[in-house]
């Protein structure tokens, strides 16, 4: 290629559709080759994160259920949660599984809930999606280390601890005790340096909960507590993290 | 042994050290260096779209026009850092969560960028490849060197594990602060020591 050529508009044009091309074309195979992947990936996480809020669910035990509020609505699905496989006759419904989403600092934070029979005790909770600040909001989702530096040489036999400590807090509590104090929620110890994380976490709980009693028609979530789950926006929440 | 080409890959190592020595891709590292693991993740995936692009654009050098270099550069990079998302989001997905936005982020990163252009585009595909393995491999254990004085100080563990008991973490060092805290003190140190040196040469 000549000095002249090179310097043409049109040669310019051409060579940047082309890198782009092939960038293109790069992307759309190396997308077909971890596609499978990514999707196993997302379905086991959202398996596992069935499981861990319905610890004593089967694992096969949950049946999806779609709710339609009106024709053109949009579809809202919870899962009905057994103690047995779903093809079990002697099967017994044990609660349900729902999801919230709330905005924390930097990113939507979705949660996924269980719930007992009665709608109103949670099981547990498990932070699906999340992209808050590495080291900060982002420890909502750390499992606190039990295992000190020499147990790599010495075992210490211990079971390793897998669900994270801020999530196991949620365990057994009535969400009608989530009530604001403060800065904070009663009773939630918040993660060191991220209050808004936390916060948002809390209010996507109540999300979850509160779409799932209105779609099924279970009553609202505690009139005080929905009260001041919409009253304090973000607003009253930059503070810092 | 001081052949060019093992010169090529030294002197990312040390004396271009392209965090301590350049200051070029602070915001990767003040950001992920909280987590040694974390930091690790981040310099394997950096290095490979450095050493990546480095090699593509060296090998492209004599057909790019000059005057569309930069938004080739950035095609070329934008498309390995995707790359090296989709495969992280399929085989390392704990990784990936834990880097988050970061990266995508890795595309701005100015290393590669940098030396794409300072190296890169003027210079052979072996050499460009040694080059960035270098500069990859000189960020990543600066990464390593500020995370783990995070780490171990502002959060009392080392790649997870606990050290010392009953001791209490000092949350500013995980905190932004502590980035530039511990930045600072680390470049202090090497450019006295730099300076001692440079002076101890020209008395002797």
């Amino acid at each position: 290629m000549n000095d002249t050529l090179k310097d043409k508009p049109v040669t310019l044009v051409v060579m940047l559709g082309l890198v782009c091309l092939l960038a293109g074309a790069a992307l759309g195979l190396v997308y077909l080759v971890t596609e499978s992947g990514i999707n196993a990936r997302e379905a086991e996480a959202k398996r596992d994160a069935l499981l861990r809020v319905h610890p004593s669910a089967s694992p096969d035990g949950f049946k999806l259920v779609e709710v339609k509020p009106d024709e053109d609505g949009e579809p809202y699905t919870y899962y009905e949660v057994y103690d047995k496989p779903l093809d079990d006759k002697m099967k017994k419904r044990i609660g349900y599984a729902c999801e919230g989403r709330a905005h924390g600092y930097s990113s939507t934070i979705v949660v996924t809930v269980g719930l007992k029979d009665d709608g109103d005790t949670i099981t547990g909770i498990s932070i699906t999606a999340q992209q808050e600040t590495p080291g900060l909001g982002a420890n909502c989702q750390k499992v606190e280390s039990t295992e000190y530096i020499w147990h790599i040489v010495v075992p210490s036999g211990a079971e390793p601890e897998t669900e994270p400590w801020f999530q196991k807090q949620f365990r057994e509590r009535t969400v009608d005790s989530l009530v604001r104090e403060g800065k904070t929620y009663k009773g939630v110890n918040a993660i060191s340096g991220a209050t808004i994380t936390t916060n948002a976490v809390v209010r996507a709980v109540l999300d979850a909960v509160s779409t799932f009693r209105e779609a099924t028609g279970m009553g609202d979530v505690d009139a005080a507590t929905s009260a001041t789950a919409t009253e304090w926006t973000d607003e009253s929440e930059r503070e810092s993290e | 042994m001081s052949t060019p080409a093992s010169q090529e890959f030294s002197k990312g190592l040390a004396k271009t050290n392209p965090v301590f020595v350049l200051l070029l891709g602070l915001c990767p590292t003040l950001a992920v260096t909280t987590t040694v693991r974390d930091a690790v993740g981040m310099a394997v995936a950096a290095t490979f779209v450095l050493v990546c692009s480095n090699v593509i654009i060296s090998l492209t050098r004599n057909f790019i026009p000059p005057r569309v270099r930069i938004p080739c550069f950035i095609v070329v990079i934008a498309t390995f850092v995707t790359i090296v998302e989709l495969v992280m989001q399929a085989y390392v997905p704990m990784l990936y969560k834990s880097l988050g936005i970061f990266v995508p982020l890795i595309v701005v990163n100015c290393i590669i960028l940098g030396r794409a252009e300072a190296f890169a585009s003027k210079n052979p595909p072996g050499a460009s490849l040694l080059d960035g393995l270098g500069m990859g491999v000189g960020f990543g254990w600066a990464l390593v060197i500020l995370a783990t004085v995070r780490e171990v100080l502002g959060n009392g563990t080392f790649l997870g594990y606990k050290l010392i008991p009953g001791f209490q973490p000092a949350l500013i060092m995980i905190l932004p602060p502590g980035a530039f805290l511990s930045l600072g003190i680390i470049l202090g140190i090497i450019n006295w020591r730099r300076v001692r040196r440079a002076r101890r040469r020209t008395t002797a």
